[in-house]
């Protein structure tokens, strides 16, 4: 109760700040404030093109997403499993993670096309992420149990849900909320470097070339909104979804 | 079940040094020793956690279940789950727990009940789990004297002919569960 109220106090006074810097510098063409924004932004959330640009956004960049998670649980499975496919795997993580992202989208740009481009950046920028995550889970598996397991004969299935999942749950989560973030940002950023109209991306590029401040500041709000939202629904249904199959 | 001039080091140490014996099938034996003296290790090459070094063990039954040194318990899980994982055919889950002095904390995890308490859910978990070999190191760990008796009575009530293996440091446990075989390792 107390860290909410913390929590709330603290975001109130960010807010405070933000709109005693636009009023001091009461130039809407560098600075918006947050009544202005939200005003913007419930203005724009009755269009149909808000909405449009919101599901193409968000299906494209959870289909990164949910594709990047697969992949990487398969890979840390592999990798878990036999130490030489994890010696072959590192190279490409390692490369993933040490290549800026604009020089990926530029290269995917070549590719694919625009409307594409922010499904596979966000799977390419958070597979190292959550294969790192999802190794490390599946490493830190009780030896114990496992031994115990060997001795009575458990099943693969039951042996995943007792041991491994248990093991790879807090990775798992931690993981998935950085993730989410992160492909948040890598999705949009790729929808603009692509100018990739009637997505969220290709609306802060006409925002910024219309020199539309307001609707820059809204759609990143909703940018954040969505992030926030989607991160929050995925891991309490993972959570959940987690604590089913183990058995609690 | 036979082991046949079984050598196994640890680092630097000689834990079991040339070791025969064998047991017949339905047989029990007892482990006995001080700490250190080979004991664990020794049921451990049984149960094929370990290969020996040198020496081999042969005829060890396929179906084998264990209580460990340590309860090696699911900690989130109850004990009656933690028994339907291992054992998956057990019908008498709760009667075994509840026959062991667990039928008031069977369903709660096993993470919140007391030493004494998770090593009687280990035990069970053991006993429940149907096959030739039975292996129990050290069962009455962090037991009262009640528990023990009741403890041991359940072994025995629930053995049903199957290979036994006692690892303990006390006599009064073989007497316990009428194992009349007694191996002694380091020494005395």
């Amino acid at each position: 109760m107390e860290r909410n109220k913390g929590k709330l106090l603290s975001g109130l006074l960010a807010l405070g700040v933000w709109q005693l810097a636009a009023v001091l510098l009461d130039n809407e063409l560098l600075l918006a404030g947050p009544v202005q924004v939200a005003g913007r932004l419930l203005e724009l959330m009755v269009t149909r093109e808000f909405w449009q640009a919101v599901g193409f956004t968000f299906s494209r960049i959870t289909l990164g997403f949910l594709l990047a998670f697969c992949l990487a649980l398969l890979l840390a499975a592999l990798g878990a499993r036999f130490p030489l496919a994890r010696v072959l795997i590192q190279p490409y993580m390692a490369a993933v993670k040490a290549v800026p992202m604009a020089s990926f989208i530029v290269i995917a740009l070549l590719w694919l096309s625009g409307r594409r481009l922010s499904t596979f950046i966000s799977f390419l920028m958070v597979l190292p992420v959550l294969y790192a995550n999802f190794l490390q889970g599946l490493r830190e598996a009780d030896e114990k149990l496992l031994e115990m397991a060997r001795v009575f004969r458990m099943s693969l299935w039951n042996r995943v849900r007792g041991i491994y999942l248990p093991a790879l749950e807090p990775y798992c989560l931690s993981g998935c909320r950085s993730a989410l973030g992160l492909c948040w940002k890598a999705g949009v950023a790729a929808e603009v470097i692509g100018v990739c109209g009637g997505s969220v991306g290709g609306m802060l590029y006409d925002a910024k070339v219309y020199l539309e401040i307001r609707d820059l500041f809204a759609w990143t709000l909703a940018i954040v909104a969505l992030s926030l939202g989607l991160e929050w629904a995925f891991t309490r249904c993972l959570g959940w979804l987690l604590k089913k199959m183990e058995g609690r | 079940m036979e082991l046949r001039n079984v050598s196994k080091r640890c680092g630097e140490k000689q834990i079991i040094s040339h070791f025969s014996c064998t047991l017949p099938d339905g047989g029990s034996l007892g482990v006995m020793g001080p700490s250190g003296a080979g004991k664990t290790t020794l049921l451990r090459l049984i149960l094929g956690l370990e290969k020996p070094d040198e020496g081999e063990v042969v005829g060890v039954p396929e179906g084998k279940s264990a209580l460990f040194q340590e309860d090696r318990l699911f900690p989130k899980l109850s004990a009656v789950k933690n028994i339907t994982m291992a054992a998956p055919q057990c019908q008498e889950a709760r009667k075994l727990l509840a026959e062991l002095g667990l039928e008031s904390c069977m369903e709660q995890p096993v993470s919140t009940l007391s030493g004494g308490e998770a090593r009687r859910a280990a035990l069970a978990r053991a006993l429940a789990k149907a096959g030739k070999l039975l292996a129990l190191d050290e069962p009455f760990t962090g037991l009262d004297e009640e528990s023990r008796l009741r403890a041991a009575a359940v072994i025995r009530r629930y053995r049903r002919g199957r290979t036994l293996i006692l690892v303990s440091h006390r006599q009064e446990d073989l007497a316990l569960l009428d194992i009349l075989e007694r191996l002694d390792l380091g020494g005395k």
